[in-house]
């Protein structure tokens, strides 16, 4: 018998319910595919609008146009600052493959700097990152790359570089942290006071140009360095001022530093003297006290004679020359030999309120107009005394800046108009209008009496021959406690050139000169800075465009009969 | 039904083919785009290198170096002022004073030829055409003597020809050290 045994059939659905299931599913598998397909769009579609719109992985590259400052050229578009991409050598300490004393002698054999010791000192450091090298050159890269350490990483990191190294450091500044504050920004000179300008993204372009000539700058700080070494003098400045335009050709400031090495500078070093310093600048002074009494009128002829038969005794003081003459001396004679006496009897003349406004005119009030944060203030006198006037006449009692000095000579020179001095480059014909200080009559007068120094007086030695240099020597007593030294004094000498129509104005300054061989014994300015200036213009009087002539020359023949030379009188005896 | 399906097939080929060709058309344009930002990368980047090499080259060549350079070895100093002629008239006027020892010439300047180092060519020649009939007397060594005998004669007419052609176009010294050059070549020789 079979048994069968059946499997109990399902109850089985009806009809119409299995077709809507069907649908269902259908619809599902719909929407699946729909969504693999959208999917598939997304992801062509991506493909498609990388390879359409996205540029080359090579065209991006490090982009350093963030981090990257304005160039500042100089006035004929040498770069005196620039930023580039160096290449900086680095090593994570703890990801070191191989044997850190063979790698330490290796780094050492390609970077001879360090011993060996220094760079496994490196290597050991418990820090995740450390340079090792901050201004590598491909080529010692290469070598780095070749000891084949993953570790050892490279990477190119923007870096302000000075080309010309030290010069014009103090007009340029330089960047960098400073103990509060750790962002990398100008902290001095032009970097300072254009930071803004030099890392906006619009203008960062277009680099600044300067007013200062390199090749001037150059020279006047070899020459000033020379003459700073040989002298044994504290510190040196140097001024070139264009008198039409107030730019300033070239402004050095010694002992210097190197902006891209700052470690290690001093306090004195980073001070700019041109416009950080004030000094008391002595007889440099005294042709602003004639230029006042000849404008004021209180001196209408320079023919006018003064006592100095004998030093001259006011409320105590004794003004004495450092030459007497012992007689009487005219205009031109006082500034030829210089005379304190005569001097003080002008300011005397002139009086408290026509010398301070004509101070004040001069700018002397205030701290020096230049674009740069370090400016000191002048030293003015707090009560105008009889005495203050008269000392004041011949540059004692009032300190100044050399800046000051220099802008205050171009005024005496350039027809009487008083400019602000500027550092940037101005287009031709866009100097500042300035404002009148002295009339055309006076500046004319006083090229005459500043040439006649020079030709005939204390500035001989700053003559170069042909640029038909007129200035002044100025050699002050520098006032310590106890009163003025005898010793230590500050030797000025403010020139312009040519004479006949003043372009520029040069001014040399030595802070406590030793006398030597080379100026005899002396450190008078005569004998110190005005040989400075004389090679300056020497050097670089052709370069700023003056043709030196030995048949042209500003016209003094009308003071030349003024002037008394004693019988066998010593035709070299600088102040 | 079989030619409806090879229709359908055609025109899925021919759809296929326009959307490819529509397809080649940006691909070509991107092609060409990634070109040209390479292109301006490269040109980026040879200003980047222009300028690191400018900087470079100032850095190296700054102007206190070059005072040391100069002070070390040109000895170059700065024009003095007798140097500059103010206008024309004055330049042309230095030509009219050449004969009154005023103006010194720059051919003035250059060390002169040493009178021995020409004389000596002329003989020379004669050795050279006197020696044969020595070598001829003789009859000895013939193949050695000949040889020098003709360098000698070679280089004395060198020597010659140099100073008769050139001695206008060359300067003196010039001639003089092309002379001893000869002289020194024909000595080693022999």
């Amino acid at each position: 018998m079979t048994a069968l045994v059946a499997r109990p059939l399902p109850p089985r659905r009806m009809t119409g319910q299995r077709h809507a299931l069907v649908a269902t599913a259908h619809v599902r598998l719909m929407m699946l595919m729909l969504l693999i397909a959208a999917g598939f769009c997304l992801v062509i579609g991506r493909i498609a609008m990388l390879g359409l719109l996205a540029s080359p992985a090579s065209a991006q590259g490090p982009n350093f146009g963030s981090l990257m400052r304005g160039d500042i050229l100089d006035r004929n578009g040498e770069p005196l600052a620039r930023t580039i991409e160096a290449w900086t050598i680095g090593v994570h300490p703890a990801q070191l493959l191989g044997d850190r004393h063979e790698i330490a002698e290796k780094l050492a054999a390609a970077m001879p700097e360090h011993d060996a010791a220094w760079f496994y000192q490196r290597l050991t450091l418990p820090v995740n990152f450390t340079y090792l090298e901050r201004h590598a050159s491909p080529d010692l890269v290469n070598r780095i790359h070749a000891i084949g350490e993953p570790a050892l990483v490279f990477a190119q990191e923007p870096e302000r570089l000075y080309p010309q190294t030290t010069m014009a450091a103090h007009v340029l500044g330089y960047i960098g942290p400073t103990a509060k504050d750790t962002r990398i920004m100008g902290r001095a000179g032009i970097e300072r006071e254009f930071d803004q300008r030099l890392t906006d993204p619009n203008q960062r372009g277009m680099p600044i140009m300067l007013s200062i000539d390199s090749r001037v700058q150059a020279a006047m700080e070899s020459e000033l360095g020379r003459a700073m070494t040989s002298f044994k003098a504290k510190d040196a400045t140097g001024v070139v001022l264009d008198v039409n335009t107030g730019e300033v050709i070239a402004m050095v400031s010694l002992p210097v530093y190197n902006p891209n090495k700052l470690a290690g500078t001093g306090v004195d070093a980073l001070r700019n003297n041109v416009t950080q310093s004030v000094y008391e600048l002595g007889s440099t002074f005294k042709p602003i006290t004639m230029a006042t009494a000849i404008d004021s009128g209180v001196v209408t002829s320079m023919s006018r004679r003064f006592d100095a038969t004998e030093p001259l005794h006011v409320g105590g003081f004794t003004i004495h020359d450092d030459h007497p003459q012992k007689r009487f001396l005219d205009i031109p004679e006082t500034l030829i030999h210089s005379s304190n006496i005569v001097t003080a009897r002008v300011a005397d003349e002139i009086g408290k309120d026509r010398l301070a406004a004509m101070f004040t005119a001069l700018g002397f009030g205030e701290r020096p107009t230049i674009e740069l944060h370090e400016r000191a203030g002048p030293i003015w006198p707090t009560y105008w005394a009889r005495t203050t006037v008269m000392t004041t006449g011949y540059g004692h009692g009032i300190a100044v800046t050399p800046l000051h000095l220099a802008n205050a000579y171009a005024t005496l020179v350039n027809g009487g108009i008083w400019r602000p001095t500027t550092l940037l480059k101005l287009a031709p014909g866009k100097a500042p209008a300035g404002r009148r200080v002295l009339s055309e009559a006076t500046s004319a007068r006083m090229r005459q009496l500043l040439r006649l120094v020079v030709t005939q007086g204390t500035g001989r030695k700053g003559e170069a021959p042909g640029y038909r240099v007129g200035g002044k020597t100025g050699t002050a007593e520098i006032a310590g406690a106890g009163g003025y030294s005898k010793r230590a004094n500050v030797s000025t000498f403010a020139a312009a050139f040519p004479m006949d129509a003043p372009r520029y104005v040069v001014v040399a300054m030595l802070d406590s000169p030793v006398g030597n061989a080379e100026s005899s014994g002396q450190t008078t300015a005569a004998w110190t800075a005005a040989p400075v200036v004389s090679r300056v213009i020497s050097r670089t009087g052709a370069m700023l465009g003056v043709l030196p002539s030995n048949s042209r020359d500003v016209d003094v023949s009308e003071l030349m009969p003024l002037l008394w030379h004693a019988p066998g009188e010593d035709s070299a005896d600088p102040e | 039904m079989l030619g409806y399906a090879w229709k359908s097939l055609g025109w899925f080929l021919a759809s296929v083919a326009v959307a490819l060709g529509f397809l080649l058309v940006p691909l070509q344009v991107a092609a060409e785009r990634k070109k040209l930002d390479r292109t301006v990368s490269e040109i980026a980047a040879a200003h980047r290198d222009i300028r690191a090499l400018e900087t470079e080259f100032d850095t190296r060549a700054n102007l206190a170096q070059l005072e040391k350079w100069n002070g070390d070895t040109l000895r170059l100093t700065a024009p003095a002022a007798t140097q500059f002629v103010p206008d024309a008239a004055t330049l042309a006027s230095m030509g009219l004073r050449q004969g009154d020892g005023s103006t010194e010439m720059a051919s003035l300047v250059v060390p002169s030829l040493p009178d021995s180092a020409v004389k000596p060519a002329i003989p020379a020649v004669s050795t050279a055409t006197a020696s044969p009939v020595r070598v001829a007397d003789a009859e000895a060594s013939v193949a050695g003597a000949v040889a020098q005998v003709r360098d000698r004669a070679i280089a004395s007419g060198k020597a010659q020809a140099v100073a008769l052609l050139d001695r206008k176009l060359m300067s003196d010294s010039t001639i003089g050290d092309l002379l001893t050059g000869t002289r020194a070549e024909a000595g080693v020789r022999r």
